[in-house]
């Protein structure tokens, strides 16, 4: 009679406990915390602490000045500007170096990522002395009426720069792995090359997309070294967000400068969030998963 | 619409895929090409589809020179071995497809496109499906939908590429059957590439041999099976034992079996070999024949499969026999038993450059 009831019990711890296929959950899950807490949260918690400190009341003074609203919108909607021009841009380079051969295609290849190695302030002094309206681009673009470096646009350039590498590289791969027979199949129906692109390859490629935008605009948005020097940083003008804040903390109004930051951190937390749903969206897309 | 090759020839770098390939392929029917991987089956048909350009000769649709048309204007139903469907739309969209990218003047209307398709998805048994995701279904499900969107366009010829490859062998023989019922009802042009002798001798009205970039033999499948022109079509329709011809005193001899009357005998002839399928290998009493022993025995459904080493012969390359499961249950062969053997029928090839 004890058999069936221990069978039983053990039954039901069975159920209670199921097995993992994978071992360490529960270790690398514990580490995961830890590590995220360590690097991101506490840091992020302290900022918000920081920047309550000298009262909510202080807080929105800060927040709601003229200046710091400008210099918000300057650096979100250059940001979305920039990682736009990446995306449209970005597949096309990264098409090129997928789809055809090409002489020194391995060094074009090279030089996309050359915005990721070099010093931010380095791209910043380059392209401004190109965009300066006394510099080899500059020049023409004044006689055409166009003044690009001192000016919003001149920000844009900056951001398109550094933001590059992250659509074409997060592209690349899955442009490789695309069924080639899927636009042959698309031929065999009847679709022109441009009804195949657009209804059967773009589709796939959206989630990719999505992510190369949202790593472009996150890269964008916490740009600081190399638009500093072409911004000309004239309040509110061309006066980014994270200058102010640095500016803020150069006059030790570090309340302020937080103040700044948590807007920023809660806008782009939001902005991720947004692209984070589109993208699961797009997946589901795909078909059952 | 017929379709005729005049002396295709196709290279991919070094390795010549295709070479000098004719063949006539009227309206209506239902072709096989048949060969090992690499024989150049799929890059025939692909050039057919107008997805690869032949280097040399020209495809001829109803004699029309169409070798440089594009694919899209072929009217070709292409089906791929791995489906290739379009994994973000649901199936509907996917048969749908070809109708929604004709253009403008020549679309049907949204309703029309609608009905077509939903009698399309009756048509391959999915009319359930048509909400569903690719990725939802099984491989032989995609198959039929693959099938069905191919089929959207109203194609003149339908082309598939080891349509079944992929299959588990229960599906795979559904689906020949329902081909052939298909083809049978629709009477469009269909060619069909595959591996399996088996499945070519199930579905197709004509078996197209192809070898190294070449055509080996046409004809019907019986004839094909029966009546191989080379010892590489004999070997690649079916199992065979092959057995080197001696000739002796100017007489020729498979072991102790005298063949000479179907073989050319004179001094100096090249050397022979005899390909004799399972089936045709009798087994008898011991005195009655080639003595032999039963290495191995193993019954499968309805045939029973012996091995035999038969004397003189290379112990490590037992003959195999087939008789049907009825016989056996009368003789019970057991291993170790000693028979004789004789050949209902063999056939004779050189020796030489044989090989596949």
């Amino acid at each position: 009679m004890a058999k069936p009831v221990e069978a039983i019990e053990s039954n039901k711890r069975a159920r209670r406990r199921p097995q993992r296929v994978l071992p360490g959950f529960g270790l690398t899950l514990g580490y995961t915390m830890v590590y995220l807490s360590l690097v991101v949260l506490i840091p992020l918690s302290a900022v918000f602490l920081r920047s309550l400190g000298s009262g909510l009341g202080h807080f929105w003074e800060v927040v709601s000045a003229p200046r710091v609203l400008a210099s918000l919108q300057l650096s979100f909607g250059a940001s979305l500007i920039a990682a736009s021009i990446n995306v449209v841009f970005g597949l096309i380079v990264s098409w090129v170096l997928v789809r055809y051969t090409f002489p020194f295609k391995r060094l074009v290849d090279a030089m996309v990522d050359l915005p990721f190695a070099l010093p931010t302030a380095v791209a910043g002094i380059a392209l401004t002395a190109l965009y300066a309206p006394n510099g080899w681009l500059g020049k023409w673009l004044m006689s055409l009426g166009i003044k690009v470096a001192f000016t919003p646009l001149g920000i844009v350039v900056a951001l398109t720069f550094i933001g590059l590498p992250f659509v074409v590289r997060t592209l690349q791969p899955v442009l490789e792995d695309l069924d080639k027979e899927v636009e042959q199949a698309a031929a065999t129906l009847g679709a022109s090359s441009a009804q195949a692109f657009a209804r059967v390859i773009l589709p796939a490629l959206w989630p990719a997309l999505l992510t190369g935008f949202a790593l472009a605009f996150a890269r964008a948005v916490g740009e600081y070294g190399s638009v500093i020097f072409i911004a000309g940083n004239m309040p509110m003008k061309s006066e980014i967000a994270p200058l102010l804040i640095v500016t803020k903390l150069e006059q030790y109004d570090y309340a302020g400068a937080t103040a700044i930051a948590v807007v920023m951190l809660v806008l782009s937390f939001t902005i991720m969030l947004g692209i984070n749903a589109l993208q699961h969206w797009a997946l589901t897309r795909h078909g059952g998963r | 619409m017929s379709i005729a090759l005049r002396g295709i020839s196709k290279q991919f770098g070094e390795f010549a895929a295709v070479k000098d390939v004719d063949l006539d392929v009227p309206t209506g029917a239902l072709i096989a090409l048949l060969g090992p991987s690499g024989c150049g089956k799929t890059t025939l048909l692909r050039i057919i589809a107008g997805l690869e350009t032949p280097d040399h000769g020209h495809v001829l649709f109803d004699s029309r020179d169409a070798t440089l048309w594009p694919t899209r204007d072929r009217k070709v139903g292409f089906v791929f071995q791995h489906y290739a469907l379009f994994r973000h739309m649901t199936v509907f969209e996917n048969v749908a497809f070809g109708l929604k990218v004709k253009p403008r003047r020549e679309r049907p209307a949204a309703a029309e496109i609608a009905k077509k398709v939903r009698s399309l998805l009756e048509l391959v048994q999915l009319g359930w499906a048509g909400d569903r995701f690719p990725a939802q279904l099984s491989g032989g499900q995609r198959q039929r939908v693959a099938l069905a969107r191919a089929l959207a366009i109203d194609p003149d010829v339908l082309l598939l590429d080891e349509p079944f490859g992929a299959l588990d062998s229960q599906v795979r023989h559904e689906l020949r059957r329902w081909l052939r019922r298909l083809h049978d009802e629709l009477h469009f042009t269909s060619i069909f590439v595959t591996h399996d002798q088996q499945e070519a001798i199930e579905v197709a009205d004509t078996i197209v041999v192809l070898n190294r970039g070449r055509i080996e033999q046409i004809g019907v499948p019986s004839e094909v099976y029966d009546l191989p022109t080379s010892a590489f079509v004999h070997r690649f329709l079916g199992q065979v034992n092959e057995l080197p011809v001696q000739v002796r005193d100017g007489r020729a001899f498979v072991g102790p079996i005298d063949i000479s009357n179907s073989v050319e005998t004179r001094a100096g002839a090249p050397d022979k070999i005899a390909l004799i399928r399972p089936h045709e290998i009798e087994i008898g009493p011991e005195a009655a024949g080639w003595p032999a022993v039963v290495v191995a025995v193993r019954v499968i459904g309805p045939i029973v499969r012996l091995e035999l080493c038969a004397e003189g012969q290379p112990a490590n390359e037992p003959l195999e026999a087939e008789i049907s499961r009825e016989r056996f249950e009368g003789e019970r062969y057991d291993v170790g038993q000693k028979v004789g053997l004789r050949f209902r029928r063999w056939q004779v090839y050189p020796a030489s450059g044989t090989a596949a």
